[in-house]
C-alpha cells in the first residue's frame, strides 16, 4: 500500500523490546472502552477457570484469546530474550508429539494459532471454524501444558534469534531504538535488550522453568468470541486450561524509574531524520488515564486532525507523519511524540513540535477542542477495538487484565465526560514541564541541535 | 525482510479472500448486492451487522499504471490532494465530520486503483456519502495547497523508499522485472517526476478519472441495501456522468533472455537477503487456472512453517533464519509471484540461493503430492473464512476484484477456483511461468569487507 495516508506507521516503534504489540496496544492508547453494545457473559468452569464470552451464533468462527502475566520484563539479567525464545518454541512440540508432528497435525486442521510475548504478558490466540474446534483445542492444551523444548528446535530457534540480532546490528533505527530504551529505563529490565551473548546464555532448562512459573491459572485472562455457548465454553476451559498449575510464580518487577531529559543521537547519512520525544504520562490504572489519553488525542491523535499533524504537515509540509501516543503499562506510562523530516529540516521540525507542545501546556485546549476529542474517544471504540471476532477476543482479555469489570463499556463514557479543561491543563503542565528524552536517527551530528 | 512475510499474508488474504463454502455463503455472504446508478456508478453492499459500524469505500479505476510517461506519482499525489477541501466544504470539514463521530478515514493508491474510505457509525453514512460525492467534482486546487502536499509526499517517499535499503532495493527489482509494463514504476513515483508535476496536469487527471462512471462504491457493515440505494441516489446520484474512458490497455512484457538481477550493497545490511520475483498471469485474466495454481503453490512452497522452503532452509539445513513465498494477485495486468530467504550467516548466501533453486526445481520437475495439495486447499479455505471476520477486509476484497478485472459474477468464486486446482496444473504453471525469462532476482548485501592495508 504505497499511498497509505496514515500516520500510524511508526506508532509502535517504541515497543522494540516486545515481539508483538497487539496486546500492548489494547492496553495503552485505546484503553478506553466503548458505548458500543456488547453482551459480555462471564463463564466459570468447574475447575474455576474464568473467561469472558461474547456469543454470536451467526459467526462461522470461534476465537479464543488468552494471556498470562509475565512477558519480556521478566527476562533475568544476562539472559535477555528468554521470554521471546520460550514463546517461539510453544508450537515446536508438546506431549508425545515432536515439533514436526505437532505442527503438521495442527496445520492440517486449518485452524490458526499464534503466540506472542509483550512487555508484561505472554499471550496467544486460536482461530477455528466453529464446527472444527476439537483437534485444534486438544493441541493447544498440549502446547500450554506440556511443551517439550526439544534440543533440535531449541538450538534452531536460538540461532535464528541470534541471527536476527546480528541482522539489525548496523541498522540505525534498530540501534537508535535500543539506545533510547537504555536511556529511558537504565538498569530496569525494560532498558536491557537481547544480545548475541544473552541469547547464547539461555538453556532449555531456563525455558522449561520460565514456562512453569508463567503458565498457571492464577494469572490467566481469557476471552472467547463467536459461535460458542456458555456450556461448551465451560467445558473447553477445563479441557484446555484446567490442568495448568493453580499458582503462577512470576518475578517481581517494579515499575521503571524513567530517565527524562536525555538525548540520544544515532548519526547516519540518509535523506531523512526520525525523531521521538518521550515525556512522562500515567499508567492505565491511574484515574488520570482518561485525561492523558485525551491529551495524546488532541496533540497527535489517530485521526487526520491534531495539533502536531496540523502544524507539521498541513501548514508546513515538514513531514508525512506526526503523532503522539501513550504507552501505558498498568502502573506507569509515558507519552511519545514522533515524526520524520528531511535531514536539513530536523531542527526546524523539532522547534515546531516543541512550540506546539509548549502552547498546549501553557494555554490548554479550548472547550470545543476537548469536546471533539471526547466525542472521538467515546465513539471510536467499536472501530478500534471491536472490528472483528479476533479483535473483540483480544479486547476482552485486555479489559480483564486491567480489572475493568464488564460494565466498563458503559462507564467509560462517563469517565471521559468527566474530564474538564482544567484537568487537561493541570496534567499537561505536569507532563510537559519535564524535559523529554529525545531520539534522533539521521544525518545529524550529536551537538547539531 | 519482514516486509515480505507481511506481503505474503496480505496477498494471500486479499487475493484469495472471496470464497466461502456453501454454508458460509448462506450465513456470511447471502446478502451481497450490487446495483448501478444512472450516472454509471457501480454500488456493492455487504451487510454484516455485529457491531454498529459501517465501512464506506469509494474506488476509482485509476492507479499508477494509468499514468502518462513522465508523470509518475500523479495518482498518489492526487490522492493526497483529495483531502484538501472543496468549494462546498473547506479544508478540514470532512476530517472533522469523521472524527466527531469517532470514525477513521484514509486512502490508498496502488497500481490499478485508488480508494478512499471511512469507518463510521451507521448514522454518519449519509454525511460520508455527501462529502465523498462532493470531493469527486468540487475540489479546490491552489498552487499553495499543491506545493505543501508535494512536500508531504516527498517526505513520504523518503520515509518509505530512500531512507531504507529494503525500499531502495524493492524499487530496483520492480524496474528490472518489468521492462515495458508500467508496473516497473513505483506507485509513489520517481522523485524527479513528483517534483515536476504541474497544477494543469493534476486538474486534467482529476477531470478525466474522478467521475462516477469510473468509480465503484462499496458499503459494508451495519446497513441494508435499500437505505444504501436511497442515500446513494441522493448523493452520488446527483453527479453528472463523465466522458467514456478507453479500455485500460497498457504496454505488456516482451520475452526476455538475459538473466536479470539487482544488487544493493548497504552498510545497514549486516546480513544479506535474497528474493526472486516473477510476473505471472493476472488473477482475472484468461489464464485463470494458472493464477489459481500458482496461488496454491505459494502456500505449499512458502506459506508458513510447514512449507517446503521453511522446512528445507530453516528446519532441515539450518542455513536461513526465514524463507517463504508470496503472491500479489491484486493487479490487472500481471500477478507477481516471489520467494525470499534470509541466510542465517553471511557465508550461507550461496547455499541459500542454491537451496531455493533446488526447491523450485523439485516443483517444476516432480510437482507436488496429492496430500500436500489437499492440505493446502483446506488451509486456504479456512483462511478465506477467517478473512471475513473484518468488514474492512471484506470491503477491500470486493473493491479490489472490481478494480482488477473481476466482475460481480466472480463474487464468491475463489473457493471453487482453489478447489479445482490439480497437481498437474501446479507443475505446468511452475514449468511455464516460474522461468528465468520472467524473473528478476534481488540481493541486499553487506558492504564488502574493507581491503586490509598490505603495509
Amino acid at each position: 500500500m504505497k499511498g497509505y495516508r496514515s500516520m500510524k506507521l511508526q506508532s509502535l516503534s517504541h515497543h522494540a523490546a516486545s515481539s508483538i504489540a497487539l496486546l500492548a496496544l489494547a492496553l495503552s492508547a485505546f484503553v478506553l472502552p466503548a458505548h458500543a453494545e456488547l453482551d459480555i457473559a462471564e463463564v466459570t468452569s468447574e475447575r474455576d477457570v474464568t473467561a469472558w464470552l461474547v456469543e454470536d451464533p451467526t459467526d462461522p468462527m470461534v476465537v479464543i484469546s488468552f494471556a498470562f502475566l509475565g512477558g519480556t520484563s521478566q527476562d533475568p539479567e544476562g539472559k535477555e530474550g528468554m521470554t521471546d525464545l520460550m514463546t517461539s518454541l510453544l508450537n515446536e512440540g508438546a506431549g508425545d508429539l515432536d515439533s514436526s508432528a505437532f505442527q503438521q497435525r495442527f496445520y492440517e486442521t486449518g485452524a490458526d494459532l499464534s503466540f506472542r510475548s509483550s512487555r508484561e504478558l505472554v499471550a496467544g490466540t486460536i482461530r477455528m471454524l466453529a464446527d472444527e474446534t476439537e483437534e485444534p483445542l486438544e493441541l493447544l492444551k498440549l502446547a500450554l501444558t506440556e511443551p517439550r523444548f526439544d534440543e533440535a528446535p531449541f538450538t534452531r530457534e536460538q540461532s535464528v534469534a541470534i541471527s536476527r540480532v546480528r541482522a539489525e546490528a548496523n541498522d540505525p533505527d534498530d540501534q537508535g531504538q535500543r539506545a533510547l530504551m537504555a536511556a529511558l529505563y537504565g538498569d530496569h529490565p525494560l532498558g536491557r535488550q537481547a544480545t548475541v551473548e544473552s541469547l547464547q546464555e539461555i538453556t532449555r532448562d531456563d525455558l522449561a522453568s520460565l514456562h512453569e512459573k508463567t503458565f498457571a491459572r492464577s494469572d490467566l485472562f481469557i476471552g472467547a468470541v463467536g459461535n460458542i455457548d456458555q456450556e461448551r465454553l465451560a467445558t473447553i476451559l477445563d479441557e484446555v486450561f484446567g490442568d495448568l498449575p493453580a499458582e503462577a510464580d512470576p518475578a517481581d518487577v517494579p515499575p521503571p524509574d524513567i530517565n527524562f531529559g536525555k538525548k540520544v543521537v544515532q548519526t547516519y547519512d540518509r535523506p531523512q531524520s526520525s525523531i521521538q520525544m518521550v515525556y512522562p504520562a500515567v499508567g492505565a490504572k491511574d484515574a488520570e488515564i482518561y485525561t492523558a489519553s485525551l491529551i495524546a488525542e488532541m496533540l497527535g491523535g489517530s485521526g487526520l486532525v491534531s495539533r502536531l499533524f496540523e502544524a507539521l504537515r498541513e501548514e508546513r509540509g515538514l513531514t508525512y507523519s506526526a503523532g503522539a501516543y501513550l504507552d501505558s503499562a498498568p502502573e506507569w506510562g509515558d507519552l511519545t511524540v514522533n515524526f520524520s523530516t528531511r535531514g536539513d529540516q530536523t531542527e526546524q521540525a523539532i522547534d515546531a513540535a516543541q512550540q506546539v507542545i509548549e502552547e498546549f501546556a501553557t494555554d490548554g485546549p479550548s472547550q470545543e477542542e476537548l469536546d471533539g476529542a471526547k466525542q472521538y474517544s467515546i465513539g471510536s471504540y467499536a472501530i478500534s477495538q471491536l472490528s472483528s471476532t479476533s479483535a473483540i477476543a483480544r479486547t476482552l482479555v485486555g479489559l480483564q487484565r486491567l480489572g475493568r469489570g464488564r460494565d466498563y463499556l458503559e462507564r467509560r463514557v462517563e469517565l471521559f465526560d468527566a474530564v474538564t479543561v482544567e484537568d487537561v491543563q493541570d496534567l499537561a503542565r505536569q507532563m510537559f514541564s519535564v524535559e523529554p528524552t529525545t531520539l534522533i536517527v539521521g544525518p545529524v551530528e550529536d551537538g547539531d541541535q | 525482510m519482514k516486509f515480505l512475510s507481511l506481503v505474503t499474508a496480505l496477498c494471500l488474504f486479499v487475493g484469495a479472500a472471496h470464497a466461502q463454502d456453501t454454508a458460509q455463503q448462506e450465513t456470511a455472504n447471502m446478502e451481497v448486492e450490487t446495483f448501478m446508478l444512472d450516472n454509471g456508478l457501480e454500488v456493492v453492499v455487504i451487510p454484516q451487522r455485529r457491531v454498529p459500524v459501517v465501512t464506506h469505500m469509494l474506488w476509482y479505476k485509476v492507479g499508477s499504471a494509468d499514468e502518462a510517461p513522465g508523470h509518475s506519482g500523479i495518482a498518489h499525489l492526487f490522492e493526497h490532494l483529495m483531502f484538501k477541501g472543496t468549494s462546498n466544504n473547506g479544508p478540514g470539514v470532512f476530517d472533522a465530520a469523521v472524527k466527531s463521530v469517532g470514525g477513521e478515514q484514509n486512502a490508498f493508491t496502488s497500481y490499478d486503483f485508488t480508494a478512499y474510505y471511512q469507518q463510521v457509525p451507521p448514522d454518519a453514512l449519509e454525511d460520508m456519502m455527501r462529502l465523498e460525492a462532493d470531493r469527486m467534482r468540487n475540489l479546490v486546487l491552489t498552487d499553495e495547497v499543491i506545493e505543501t502536499e508535494r512536500q508531504v509526499v516527498i517526505e513520504e517517499r523518503l520515509m518509505r523508499v530512500d531512507n531504507r535499503p529494503s525500499g531502495i532495493l524493492r524499487e530496483a527489482i520492480n524496474a528490472a522485472l518489468y521492462r515495458n509494463s508500467p508496473y516497473g514504476r513505483p506507485v509513489i513515483g520517481w522523485m524527479h517526476e513528483i517534483e515536476a508535476l504541474t497544477r494543469e496536469q493534476l486538474i486534467a487527471f482529476y477531470d478525466r478519472y474522478y467521475r462516477p462512471n469510473n468509480a465503484v462504491l462499496v458499503v459494508a457493515g451495519d446497513v441494508d441495501v435499500e437505505s444504501v440505494r436511497e442515500l446513494a441516489e441522493k448523493t452520488y446520484g446527483q453527479l453528472e456522468t463523465g466522458p467514456e474512458l478507453p479500455p485500460r490497455e497498457r504496454p505488456t512484457e516482451p520475452p526476455a533472455r538475459p538473466e536479470r538481477e539487482v544488487r544493493l550493497h548497504d552498510p545497514r545490511a549486516n546480513l544479506p537477503s535474497f528474493t526472486l520475483n516473477w510476473f505471472t498471469p493476472a488473477y482475472f485474466s484468461e489464464q485463470r487456472e494458472t493464477a489459481d495454481a500458482l496461488l496454491v503453490l505459494s502456500e505449499i512452497l512458502g506459506g508458513g512453517e510447514r512449507s517446503r522452503l521453511h522446512q528445507a532452509l530453516v528446519v532441515e539445513q539450518r542455513i536461513a533464519s526465514a524463507a517463504g513465498a508470496f503472491m500479489d494477485v491484486n493487479r490487472l495486468d500481471y500477478a507477481q509471484f516471489g520467494v525470499y530467504a534470509q541466510p542465517i550467516e553471511t557465508r550461507e548466501l550461496d547455499a541459500v540461493e542454491q537451496a531455493v533453486n533446488e526447491e523450485l526445481q523439485k516443483v517444476i520437475e516432480n510437482g507436488i503430492s496429492e496430500s500436500e495439495l489437499e492440505t493446502a486447499k483446506k488451509v486456504l479455505a479456512s483462511r478465506l473464512i477467517f478473512s471475513q471476520e473484518n468488514q474492512m477486509s471484506r470491503a477491500r476484497e470486493y473493491g479490489t476484484m472490481l478494480m482488477t478485472g473481476g466482475t460481480v459474477e466472480d463474487f464468491g468464486k475463489t473457493r471453487e477456483r482453489i478447489e479445482a486446482v490439480t497437481v498437474d496444473d501446479i507443475r505446468e504453471a511452475a514449468q511455464n511461468y516460474l522461468t528465468t525469462q520472467r524473473s528478476a532476482a534481488g540481493y541486499l548485501l553487506p558492504e564488502p569487507p574493507q581491503e586490509e592495508d598490505p603495509a
